[in-house]
């Protein structure tokens, strides 16, 4: 009898171990970028800038202890040229080649292509690749075959995808193609390789960027300037970047701009506060017959513009509904706390923002404003009109006193609220149609901020003053559709707002149908169980999805780029 | 009831005790020895340590480890989980009242099928001893045993939902179904009989199918070779003998006579299977999008949530006690001779 009782507790303890092993530190695919993470400069101005490491020449390898010197004084690992040996030695074309059969595109700047004032400063300093100069700069150093520079590079084995070993392992190759520099891989998972980085423990290491808006500012500062980039574990300060920056941000002259973000890029390639790799596009995938699938470089996917053909056979039986895959899932769907692309996702479509984009384009139009707003003579000061008649969803009027609301919420620091809080100061409501937002310097990007979901209003009654709502039960808002229910890790159901003050959504219904597992929603997409598959498909599934008759493989060529890091306070001796 | 079978029912229920004690005291100290936090894994790098902080002290984090320890005791005892740490940071209770009813509706038919396909699977194999089915069958059993849960459970889904398109693929119910559907207890069979939705009824049994067949076929290895072994020894006995003697037919004699003998430990390894099942359920929710336990519990441990980790496994090692106690009382009551 107690020996049975003992089986039993074994087997318990047992059951324990299989769990934690089986979703230990590589869990389910989850491929491809699932939630990047859509880091934004923090508000807090503690850290003190620090200069940036000065280019000591110092000829000693890292890991050699030249017991010389006995408790010598702690060197920084990284100095310009050895960055610069690195970004010279790394061939972006063939990695994409080797890793993703060329289908994502070789990044030379922080920035992407298409944006405004877009360049390509690292093709112009290195070329697709410069090994000489790589070995050159290396040998300049100090370094030989036999006592070669010598760190850890890490990268979070599942975060990214499972591609990310791959890439790494390529980029190794690279790097130590130089035969001066041996590199070794090191892995954490996501939950510790954020801590470890943000604690300035990781010398050189790989992260995913995804705008919160479209301006190369977010691309920028939050990795080169003095105050940001520590929090991206960067420890980056170089006066000369921060001035530029903070000149750029603050322009509206777009020559101004172009010329800043020229000096930047450049400046960029040479003291290297990052690598960039690549840039990885989404793919979706939909059933023949399903039309108005219009995706831009924002990302933003308007439900309402989806419409069925005449022989389409929709996977509800019924063209008024539509059902849409996904694999992300809710963090929150509070407009002053979502920080990731599913939450911000259902948020514009059941609501708008002041300003919105064209569907398909990068234009901004007016939104929940009338018109495009008013900016006072020295940049700080923006006035929007609301459009006359606005309600939400169940016909409550909407007033500019719920954007002074909404900024109130903003205090409640949400995940999404360092976003708003670094660059607006207040707003505040003349009128009941006025809402105007004073800022914290001229920053000619904030329209583009404007089109974010902060700046979404939310129903009193359902996203009260004083305190965050992650998951409500419905949600009444100012967008062509209107969320009826949530089943949580199952559906959530949207319905036609009939109040919308724009045109009609052509289908009447939403269903985002949550999976867990990509390769069950790809098959879901091929059987018509659903009728889009959207986020996220890895490679290897868009590929296969390609040779199905039924379903339309469509690359989005999103935004989202991988990208190396060095930090750059980082010292020889805490190895 | 005799008083030897109660006293064995109180002192079986009392070693229930330490055994779940014990069990959520590990997992309590496994969670906050892993590296990684709440806070970071939820928030990323944009957390300043200031914002980090406040954030802990919201959560509680930051009492002494004796404080958190003895709170989540309390709380387990009077069934306040409290709240998710992270991630929406709903009412844990609430979860488990959405999400438990689920495992437990994809558990049951799977340990069912487990328990019938090896149990008779078994007797047929010891019956056939030596022929080809025998063999086959032992062969079968190692191979379901040792693949992978996930997958035999895609290689199934794509047989079975997208080559023969027979069953759906994920999920508990049709999409356009659900929109209509009331959940009551979330037990979608008791729901769509209680609102009296056939359509609904249909739609969650077919749904049910290739989940719980992945699942319960897993299982079923260990069961039908315990059964084999059992049942050959049993057709050896001498009341075996005597019923051929008395010119019973063989069907009746092995699955009437013999099989009913073989329960007793069957019904201890069903008990000991029960806690693989809920581990295998952890891998099947997630394959068929299963919106249970199993797959909460994945992403919670992704999440370094303590209070979400702590409170499932709590739940699940209840329901393992539980079924381990309810297997040794049914031991018991059919064999007088096993009692303390």
């Amino acid at each position: 009898m107690l020996r049975k009782s003992m089986t039993a507790l074994v087997s318990v303890i047992v059951l324990l171990s299989l769990a934690l092993t089986a979703c230990g530190p590589t869990e389910t695919p989850t491929a491809a970028p699932t939630e990047e993470p859509t880091e934004e400069p923090t508000e807090e101005p503690t850290e003190a800038p620090t200069e940036a490491p000065t280019p000591t020449a110092e000829p000693e390898a890292t890991e050699a202890p030249e017991e010389t010197e006995e408790a010598a004084e702690p060197q920084p690992l990284w100095n310009a040229e050895l960055r610069q040996a690195i970004a010279a030695a790394i061939d972006r074309e063939a990695l994409v080649d080797r890793v993703f059969e060329g289908r994502n595109i070789p990044a030379y700047h922080m920035v992407p292509p298409a944006y405004p004032y877009a360049t390509e400063p690292f093709l112009e300093k290195y070329g697709t690749r410069d090994l000489d100069m790589a070995i050159e700069l290396l040998e300049g150093q100090g370094y030989t075959e036999e006592e070669p520079f010598e760190f850890d590079f890490w990268y979070p084995p599942e975060h990214y995808g499972t591609t990310t070993a791959d890439v790494v392992q390529v980029l190794k190759e690279q790097i130590e193609e130089t035969g001066l520099i041996r590199m070794n891989l090191q892995t954490q998972n996501w939950a510790e390789y954020v801590d470890s980085f943000v604690a300035g423990e990781m010398p050189f290491f790989v992260l995913g960027w995804f705008p919160d808006f479209a301006d190369p500012e977010n691309w920028l500062s939050p990795f080169g300037s003095c105050l940001q980039s520590p929090d991206m574990g960067v420890f980056y300060c170089n006066e000369e970047m921060d001035a530029m920056l903070q000149e750029a941000a603050a322009s509206a002259d777009p020559d101004v701009r172009e010329e800043l973000y020229q000096d930047i890029g450049e400046l960029w390639a040479e003291d290297l506060p990052t690598i960039p790799l690549f840039w990885e596009p989404e793919f979706i995938v939909y059933r023949n017959g399903v039309e108005g699938v219009k995706i831009a470089s924002t990302l933003e996917f308007n439900y309402k513009e989806l419409s069925f053909s005449d022989d389409a056979q929709p996977a509800s039986g019924s063209t008024d509904t539509i059902i849409i895959g996904t694999t992300d899932e809710i963090h929150s769907l509070d407009a002053q706390d979502a920080y990731s692309v599913h939450d911000w996702e259902i948020l514009r479509n059941t609501g708008t923002a002041l300003l919105t984009y064209e569907p398909g384009t990068a234009d901004l139009i007016p939104g929940a404003a009338e018109s495009m707003p008013e900016v006072s003579d020295d940049g700080t000061t923006y006035t929007f009109t609301l459009r006359e008649g606005l309600t939400f969803a169940d016909g409550t009027p909407v007033t500019a006193e719920d954007y002074v609301r909404a900024w109130e919420r903003i205090g409640l620091e949400g995940d999404v609220s360092g976003l708003v809080q670094l660059y607006v100061s207040d707003v505040t409501a003349p009128d009941e149609r006025t809402v105007v937002y004073e800022l914290t310097d001229a920053y000619g990007f904030f329209p583009a901020l404007s089109a974010t979901a902060p700046f979404i209003a939310q129903h009193p009654d359902q996203y009260p003053v004083d305190e965050l709502v992650f998951f409500p039960e419905a949600i009444d808002g100012v967008g062509p559709y209107q969320m009826v229910s949530l089943t949580e890790g199952e559906q959530m159901e949207l319905q036609a707002n009939p109040n919308y003050f724009g045109e009609a959504p052509n289908i009447e219904n939403v269903i985002v149908r949550y999976f867990a597992d990509p390769t069950t929603m790809s098959n879901a997409v091929e059987t018509g169980e659903i009728d889009i598959a959207w986020r996220t498909l890895g490679p290897v599934e868009a590929v296969r999805l390609q040779e199905v008759d039924e379903v339309l493989v469509e690359k989005i060529n999103a935004p989202a780029l991988r990208y190396l890091v060095f930090q750059h306070e980082y010292m020889m001796t805490a190895e | 009831m005799s008083s030897s079978f109660r006293n064995f029912i109180i002192t079986r229920l009392l070693m229930t005790i330490p055994m779940i004690l014990i069990l959520v005291t590990m997992v309590f100290f496994v969670m906050r020895i892993l590296p990684g936090d709440p806070i970071r894994s939820q928030l990323g790098p944009k957390v300043s340590e200031e914002q980090a902080a406040q954030l802990r002290e919201r959560m509680g984090l930051n009492r002494p480890l004796h404080i958190q320890y003895f709170d989540f005791l309390w709380r387990m005892v009077t069934l306040d989980f409290g709240n998710a740490l992270t991630q929406g940071e709903r009412p844990i209770r609430e979860e488990l009242a959405e999400k438990l009813p689920a495992t437990i509706e994809l558990a049951v038919p799977a340990i069912t099928f487990t328990a019938l396909a090896g149990i008779f699977g078994g007797a047929f194999a010891a019956k056939n001893r030596k022929k080809p089915v025998d063999y086959g069958l032992r062969v079968i059993s190692v191979m379901v045993y040792a693949f992978p849960i996930f997958f035999l459970g895609l290689l199934f889904q794509i047989i079975f939902a997208v080559r023969i398109p027979l069953f759906p693929l994920a999920g508990r119910m049709d999409s356009m179904l659900m929109t209509t559907f009331e959940p009551i207890t979330n037990f979608y069979f008791i729901d769509s009989i209680l609102t009296g939705n056939w359509a609904a009824l249909k739609s969650m049994l077919l749904h049910l199918v290739l989940p719980s067949f992945t699942l319960g076929l897993i299982l079923t290895g260990p069961f039908l070779r315990l059964t084999r072994v059992n049942m050959l020894e049993m057709l050896q006995s001498d009341f075996i003998t005597a019923g051929r003697a008395r010119g019973l037919p063989e069907d009746r004699l092995v699955y009437k006579h013999a099989l009913r003998n073989t329960f007793i430990p069957i019904i201890t390894l069903l008990g000991l299977q029960f806690a693989l099942l809920l581990a295998g359920a952890v891998l099947t929710e997630t394959t068929f999008s299963w919106p249970g336990l199993g797959r909460y519990l994945v992403q919670r441990i992704e999440l370094r949530d303590y209070n979400a980790v702590q409170s499932v496994i709590a739940v699940f090692a209840l329901f393992v006690g539980g079924i381990s106690v309810l297997v040794d009382i049914l031991y018991a009551f059919i064999d007088p001779r096993i009692r303390y």
